[in-house]
């Protein structure tokens, strides 16, 4: 859905929650803290127990982190019996660098991958016309099945089309940009050397001025990624570090190959054998890119703000 | 406090200088101070009568010593060099930089913040019977709260780590403001000075091998323990694994101390979990970044797993 400016935003977005609660269905709305304050004054009492807000700042952080949130209010709605759901998330906003921009993309391309099996689930990603670049915008008309400027709500149906019409312009085997190669620190590792990359991680983020608690979960993180390579990437693989922009940047590089697009973003459930490393990774990270190929390998780059970095 | 002036002072007869004397005196405008406890405020000078003469950078910890009577010099509040450096230890060089990237952040955003404060408040004080000056004096207030409040909470994360609560922050600047407004005062008041608790999250990693090295496995009967130390990771995952069958062969409750874990896998959470849930295991003194690992793994979230942990706890 696009839209230009405040004013707009809240009109259409209200009127399609409360198209949708007059026919009882619930929603769960993921946009800006803001945002949430003006729908809320809007839509009123009527969407008490039936209308959730969350704000997209801290969920979508980490635009990995977003599937995850849909997933467990479908399964939510799923469980107390009901059959049409809808939910407004606004992942792309003003202020998000290239490398988040990116990834946001990637999600809102997998998210038709997500819920194509999910009936009944009626999404609405509002853009900003107003305020986004348009290469932003025109890059959503590639990943969304269906684009509305707004006129009627009812021109939005989605869940009717089946994923593969979505071509995501990102796709997993596309490549990412590389760093100032003078600035990176390189090293190798095997079975017996993931402690090495760990005391590396270790001596350059705190170098960095990452705080303790950071530096921690960048640590666990780098680690469950080489471990990765260890197990399905053909035993080893290179670890790279250096700075970008205040963050601190980690890139596991190994000869394996991901086909399941979806391999980070699956809650694990109580079962205790299914995988969890790259679930764990997108909780710890601040970003996570991953891309695969049969030609190139697997590449997984994390990123977590440093803390003296003006947010 | 004449009493401490003179203590502190080595002559009072200004031949020898006081060791709390502040060595930076006029040099705070320059973009560098050397005084590693240096810690920026804005000076607002004034006329006796209140009115305001301009705005000056000084540091938080000046104050004006006294030599004798009408003989003044700059003094640092922390006092001699040896207890600004106690300050500096107990502060952490870290959580100054934050706080120093804070302030300046704030003003940045806020350039005229301080100065529309001090410009309504003069107002006031000129025309101490005017509805409207005090009126417009309440009204940038409440703004410089708001604005205050929105940039704290925008910053929560690391005023947290600063060892602040935001919203107590928040809170504070609100009452601290509220009484300015209505005192004849024209300086703004100062922090009350106590440095805020050093928070674990600043202490840095003393060095790699913290997180690098091997697991030492010690284990000891009556009661059944396991105690753990060092880095568990698919290294030495199947010896722990051993060791934890082992050891619930006997048929007791084990307990297993992790109050020397300083890095665990995934898989090694999953392992430990995995033995917890089996009831025959105890989990103890897991330290801040294994708990954190623990539930971004989504190892507590599962309800079952968190409270067999926590039964099992109280039960032991």
């Amino acid at each position: 859905m696009l839209y230009e400016g405040q004013g707009q935003f809240l009109e259409r977005v209200a009127a399609f929650v409360i198209d949708g609660l007059t026919a009882g269905e619930a929603a769960l709305v993921m946009v800006s803290a803001e945002k949430i304050d003006a729908l809320r004054d809007r839509i009123g009492a009527t969407g008490d127990g039936l209308v959730e807000y969350r704000d997209m700042g801290v969920v979508g952080a980490n635009p990995a982190r977003i599937i995850p949130a849909w997933d467990e209010f479908a399964l939510a709605q799923e469980r107390r019996g009901a059959v049409r759901i809808r939910g407004v998330g606004e992942p792309i906003w003003p202020g998000r660098v290239a490398a988040q921009l990116e990834e946001c993309h990637w999600h809102e391309a997998l998210i038709n991958t997500a819920f194509a099996h999910v009936r009944g689930f009626w999404l609405v990603c509002p853009y900003d016309v107003a305020a986004l670049d348009p290469d932003v915008v025109l890059e959503a008309r590639y990943t969304h099945p269906l684009v509305s400027d707004g006129a009627a709500p009812e021109s939005l149906r989605v869940n009717a089309l089946a994923a593969e019409f979505v071509a995501p312009t990102t796709p997993l085997s596309s490549s990412l940009p590389q760093p100032d190669s003078a600035a990176v620190i390189e090293i190798a590792f095997d079975a017996g050397t993931v402690g090495e990359v760990r005391a590396l991680v270790a001596a350059e983020g705190a170098g960095a001025g990452l705080l303790r608690s950071r530096l921690e979960d960048l640590i666990l993180a780098v680690s469950e990624v080489a471990t990765n390579s260890i197990d399905h990437g053909g035993g080893g693989g290179v670890a790279r570090i250096w700075i970008d922009d205040g963050d601190v940047v980690c890139e596991v590089a190994d000869r394996g190959v991901i086909n399941d697009p979806l391999v980070d973003r699956r809650q694990p459930g109580d079962d205790l054998s299914g995988p969890r490393g790259l679930w764990t990774v997108n909780q710890l990270c601040d970003l996570v890119q991953v891309r695969s190929s049969r030609e190139s390998g697997s590449v997984v780059r994390l990123r977590v703000h440093a803390g003296r970095r003006l947010a | 406090m004449l009493s401490e002036r003179q203590s502190t002072s080595a002559a009072v007869n200004g031949m020898t200088a006081p060791e709390d004397r502040c060595g930076f005196g006029l040099a705070f405008e320059r973009p560098t101070i050397d005084c590693p406890a240096f810690q920026r405020s804005q000076f607002i000078a004034a006329t006796s009568y209140g009115k305001p003469l301009g705005t000056h950078v000084a540091c938080a910890h000046l104050a004006v010593g006294e030599l004798s009577t009408n003989q003044f010099y700059p003094r640092c509040s922390l006092g001699a060099a040896p207890d600004r450096m106690r300050w500096l230890g107990m502060m952490g060089p870290a959580r100054l930089e934050v706080q120093r990237a804070l302030g300046a952040e704030f003003e940045r955003q806020h350039p005229d913040a301080l100065r529309k404060l001090i410009a309504a408040k003069a107002a006031a004080l000129a025309s101490p019977d005017s509805r409207s000056s005090r009126l417009a004096l309440a009204a940038v207030v409440r703004e410089f709260v708001d604005e205050f409040g929105a940039f704290v909470s925008t910053h929560a994360t690391r005023i947290q780590e600063l060892g602040f609560s935001a919203s107590d922050l928040t809170d504070r600047a609100a009452v601290v403001l509220a009484e300015w407004q209505r005192s004849s005062r024209l300086d703004l008041p100062r922090g009350d000075g106590q440095p805020p608790r050093r928070p674990d999250a600043l202490e840095p990693l003393t060095d790699g091998a913290q997180v690098s090295g091997a697991v030492t496995i010690s284990r000891s009967a009556n009661p059944a323990s396991l105690t753990l130390v060092g880095s568990i990771d698919q290294t030495n995952l199947s010896a722990i694994d051993a060791a934890l069958t082992d050891a619930m062969a006997a048929g007791e409750v084990v307990r297993i101390d992790l109050s020397d874990v300083t890095f665990c896998s995934v898989a090694g959470l999953r392992l430990l979990v995995r033995a917890a849930k089996s009831g025959t295991v105890t989990l103890d003194g897991m330290q801040p970044q294994l708990q954190r690992a623990l539930a971004a793994a989504g190892l507590t979230g599962a309800g079952a797993v968190a409270s067999s942990i926590t039964d099992l706890e109280v039960a032991s």
